[in-house]
């Protein structure tokens, strides 16, 4: 990673911080900040894979497909940001999945560390077991809207805080000849 | 490949190329334990995790699908498994990103091949097991990239095997289990997912072909999606002899027997006695046990000693054991350095290329050390203080 890869790192992960602390403050319009922001992605991914198919799959056997996903996904997004409400069951849906896959890997990864007797088995098990809980809160509190917006915020925080860490990590490779 | 070829098919050539008994195993072993060496394994060894030579399944699920995280991946897997062949390969009509990934695409007889094999002269067993590893799956890889791309490594729904008795066409079905086994009778392999996204995991290496690459007695057909439509046909017999003899040659360079190793050349003097036996063993159409049985035999009847079948824990009390001066100089010390060395080297000639996927190379001899600390025992090495 360059120095301009790191300080952007930086900044999008204290940008996180700050915007979920934001949320946390003001949760009752949370909600709706954070149903946007899924639909600006679905909207974002649209155009990111339009501009994959440009720059990459039109090269490839079959890669056409590429052009009609990106399609119907920008169409969709477009339609869902013309929603004035989406449903806060879809939200924490989106939520339940994300933090039951992630738990579901971890738990995987650290029964596969305890087989190679390796000692980061516990911290993952860990880890898994928190995201499985959250997941179960998703369901539990599916109706409550504070809930989901602190869930939804804890999962932002997580994700900065591994991207800032992530730029401080020494990655290049030495090569003595 | 697998453990048939990297093991005991590599004991064979090492033998054939002159090295004795326990030379030979030390070179196999070290050449099937790059498909071992994972960072989980190095970390319970409390060993540098940045000399892992492979990933497995979960630690790759596991990984993160950001630069860092792919340029980990990319380091492993095309150091070890998939060496680029020509990293300034050129495509009409093509963007940098595409080219970047077009670029890693592995194939036999390539440059990097050489210096790979350069890089263990002089230096340990396990540096020649470990280039052995590397020049064998530049073979049995051909036409993958080592780093997840959808719009290179994907394969689609024409995949024929041709099947030797009277060369029959069949055409192949792939599931996505894994657990279940694959069904030679009836051609159902075992692949990964079809997914779409360009840098997931099930689009690295040969994962959308299965272990097809990995059968030596394997012939099949299929459109690569970077091939523009040109249907290639892979002869796993014919390319495994190739890997065996082009072994030999580079063995036999790596002893010392010869002066230079060079692209494209093959021992056909050390291998012609044993033609049609090697070529028996590659054709038959068998699972990964049956040819390590068979692999095994020829190589105890080359000669006359015992080949003990391979056991991850052979060397990890040694090292474990072992104080942290002295460390280097046990089995997996060596294998480890050796490791480390090899992944520095590919990394350099991918960065050089202005090629940022494998993450980037600082030059010691120009800049001094900076960046990732394992590598810091590879200073040691040059100045003599590491392992043999």
């Amino acid at each position: 990673m360059n120095s301009g890869q790191r300080i952007k790192n930086i900044l999008i992960g204290l940008l996180m911080i700050l915007g979920s602390i934001i949320l946390i403050a003001f949760p009752e319009d949370g909600l709706l900040i954070v149903a946007g922001v899924l639909s600006l992605s679905l909207f974002i991914y649209g155009i990111k894979t339009l501009i994959y198919y440009l720059t990459m799959a039109r090269h490839m056997v079959g890669g056409r497909i590429i052009l009609y996903i990106a399609v119907i996904v920008l169409d969709f997004g477009m339609f869902t940001m013309m929603m004035t409400n989406i449903p806060k069951m879809y939200i924490a849906l989106y939520l339940l999945a994300i933090y039951a896959f992630s738990g579901a890997i971890d738990i995987l990864r650290a029964l596969e560390a305890k087989k190679y007797q390796s000692s980061a088995w516990k911290l993952k098990l860990i880890s898994g077991i928190i995201n499985i809980v959250i997941a179960i809160l998703c369901v539990v509190f599916i109706g409550s809207t504070n809930m989901i917006v602190y869930l939804y915020c804890a999962g932002l925080i997580y994700s900065a805080v591994v991207r800032i860490a992530t730029a401080f990590r020494k990655t290049a490779i030495v090569y003595i000849q | 490949m697998q453990k048939d070829f990297h093991y005991y098919a590599t004991y064979c050539a090492a033998y054939l190329a002159g090295y004795s008994h326990e030379e030979s195993l030390a070179i196999c072993y070290s050449a099937q334990f790059v498909d071992l060496c994972s960072a989980t394994l190095l970390s319970k060894l409390k060993a540098p995790r940045s000399a892992a030579t492979t990933q497995l399944q979960l630690e790759m699920m596991d990984a993160r699908a950001d630069k860092v995280g792919l340029q980990d991946i990319t380091r492993i897997w095309a150091s070890f498994h998939f060496l680029p062949y020509d990293l300034y390969a050129e495509r009409e009509k093509c963007g940098k990103k595409y080219l970047d990934k077009y670029r890693l695409i592995c194939k036999p007889n390539g440059d990097l091949v050489v210096e790979t094999v350069n890089l263990a002269k002089d230096k340990s067993l396990q540096a020649a097991g470990v280039a052995m590893h590397v020049l064998a799956d530049t073979w049995a890889h051909s036409y993958f990239a080592g780093t997840p791309s959808f719009a290179i490594n994907n394969t689609n729904y024409h995949f024929y095997e041709l099947i030797p008795d009277g060369f029959i066409e069949r055409k192949i079905k792939f599931i996505h289990s894994t657990s279940a086994p694959d069904d030679f009778e009836n051609s159902v392999y075992v692949n990964s997912l079809y997914q779409t996204s360009e840098n997931t995991i099930m689009n690295l290496g040969h994962g959308r072909a299965g272990h097809l690459p990995d059968y030596s007695f394997m012939r099949y057909k299929y459109l690569p999606a970077w091939a523009d439509y040109d249907e290639i046909l892979k002869d796993n017999p014919k390319e495994y002899f190739s890997a065996f003899s082009q072994m030999v040659c580079a063995l036999r360079y790596l002893r010392g027997d010869t002066d230079s190793f060079e692209k494209d050349t093959y021992d056909t003097e050390k291998v012609s006695p044993w033609e049609s036996r090697i070529k028996e063993i590659l054709i038959k159409r068998q699972g990964e046990a049956g040819a390590c049985e068979d692999w095994k035999a020829f190589g105890e009847e080359l000669s006359g000693c015992t080949i003990d079948d391979f056991d991850i824990d052979r060397y990890q009390d040694e090292y474990t054991a072992a104080d942290p001066d002295a460390k280097d100089d046990t089995f997996l010390g060596k294998f480890i350095l050796a490791a480390l060395s090899q992944k520095s080297m590919v990394t350099n000639r991918i960065f050089k290329s202005g090629n940022k996927l494998a993450g980037y190379s600082i030059d010691y001899q120009k800049k001094g050390f900076r960046g990732n600390r394992d590598f810091l025992s590879l200073v040691g090495q040059r100045k003599g203080g590491g392992a043999e």
